[in-house]
């Protein structure tokens, strides 16, 4: 007798992960066509023959070059780290800025770790789904060739002055000239990112969904969203924070460092208030213009952007003097009762 | 980093220059990719809780 068995409890956030990051891709024999977005899986399948592509977890994890060895390895380091860094503080001794930075930057890329857990990693090529067939099967044509390194990088090379003519754009600067685009990409684009503008879209470049899909929040968790985003950048310029009164080689670059950590924290409390401030302002001198409600804001994260630049310099400028506790190891032993 | 798929017709230098350009990202702006991973995240749940009962079948002999 034969019996239909399932092989898993249906869709899991791996699928879910695997969907949006282009993991379906349409085939016509051996040519891709385009990828295909989460909705518009239910007329696909992975033979022509169904209506769902339907593929197990342990397929989908197989694509992915990360595994319980390699997660393991980055949670222990990690984990080491951060362990050092509050023993040390527990045993009163010294920090280096350095280090610091590097602890407040381990933190947040944890979090990432957490969040993209069961994102399967570094896939190269999604799985080809095929469109329910009505007619005869076509032939199957040439599969994809390999391209030798130097061919590709003879192409990637003048393809360059092709891009940089075309320059980076956002979508708030389209028709900006190409030098103010070139300027201002570098601040647009991560609030682009956090905050995808009203005229945002998922262009699709066809073949791959764009690097940031999806671009826009579930409304149903944007202000939840917002406050998360909020609060680890309160908990990023916090740590910073923590070298306050550390020893710096001169009073300048302590002045700076707790300059540069405060200019972090106060973009949550601040973003808000100074866009409204904005828009007051547009609203007495042009209703009809929204330039202030962008700008205002933005000069809020240029003060960001050079603190966090401030904080990258002065760490590594710190390491020319350094207290000499610095240097001394944690007495672990004194953990262990009774020795 | 766990960057999306990218397109079967680019060359590897374009696909490492984005993952260059991510890693820039995490460096100076780490929210921004806290932001999108957030966002990636909240939608893969909603997915797997749409298509919870798409499963693949397998005939087996009992």
């Amino acid at each position: 007798m034969v019996t239909i068995r399932h092989t898993g409890d249906g869709w899991t956030i791996t699928h879910g992960f695997f969907a949006i990051m282009g993991g379906f891709m349409e085939y016509d024999g051996n040519q891709p066509i385009r990828v295909l977005l989460p909705e518009e899986l239910e007329s696909y399948s992975l033979t022509g023959n169904g209506n769902f592509p339907r593929l197990s977890i342990a397929e989908i994890e197989d694509k992915s070059k990360g595994d319980a060895i390699s997660k393991g390895v980055v949670i222990l380091q990690t984990g080491w780290f951060i362990t050092q860094f509050i023993v040390r503080v527990v045993q009163g001794l010294p920090i280096s800025e350095l280090e610091l930075a590097t602890v407040a930057l381990a933190v947040l890329n944890f979090v990432i770790y957490l969040l993209w857990w069961e994102k399967p990693q570094n896939v190269r090529r999604g799985v080809r789904v095929y469109k329910k067939r009505t007619t005869e099967e076509p032939d199957d044509g040439n599969v994809e060739a390999t391209v030798g390194f130097l061919d590709a990088l003879e192409d990637a090379i003048f393809g360059l002055p092709d891009s940089i003519a075309r320059g980076p754009v956002t979508d708030d600067f389209k028709d900006s000239p190409w030098l103010i685009r070139v300027l201002i990409w570098p601040l647009f684009k991560p609030v682009d990112i956090i905050f995808p503008g009203r005229n945002a879209h998922d262009t699709v470049s066809v073949k791959r969904v764009n690097t940031f899909y999806p671009h826009k929040w579930d409304t149903n968790w944007l202000e939840y969203s917002i406050v998360v985003v909020a609060a680890i950048t309160l908990a990023f310029g916090g740590i910073h924070c923590f070298g306050w009164s550390f020893d710096f080689p001169s009073s300048t670059e302590q002045l700076l460092w707790r300059v540069a950590s405060i200019s972090i924290i106060e973009v949550p409390f601040m973003f808000f208030p100074a866009r409204e401030l904005g828009r007051a302002i547009d609203r007495y001198l042009d209703p009809t213009s929204d330039i202030y409600t962008r700008v205002i804001p933005m000069l809020l994260l240029l003060l960001y952007t050079l603190g966090r630049l401030a904080l990258l310099v002065l760490s590594f400028l710190c390491l020319r003097s350094l207290p000499p506790a610095v240097f001394h190891v944690i007495d672990w032993s004194s953990f262990i009762p009774h020795v | 980093m766990h960057p999306n798929i990218p397109s079967p017709d680019e060359r590897w230098p374009t696909t490492a220059w984005r993952r260059a350009g991510l890693m820039l990202l995490a460096l100076f702006v780490p929210e921004a990719v806290i932001a999108w991973a957030l966002r990636q995240r909240q939608i893969a749940t909603g997915l797997a809780e749409e298509h919870e009962s798409e499963s693949p079948r397998i005939e087996v002999e009992a």
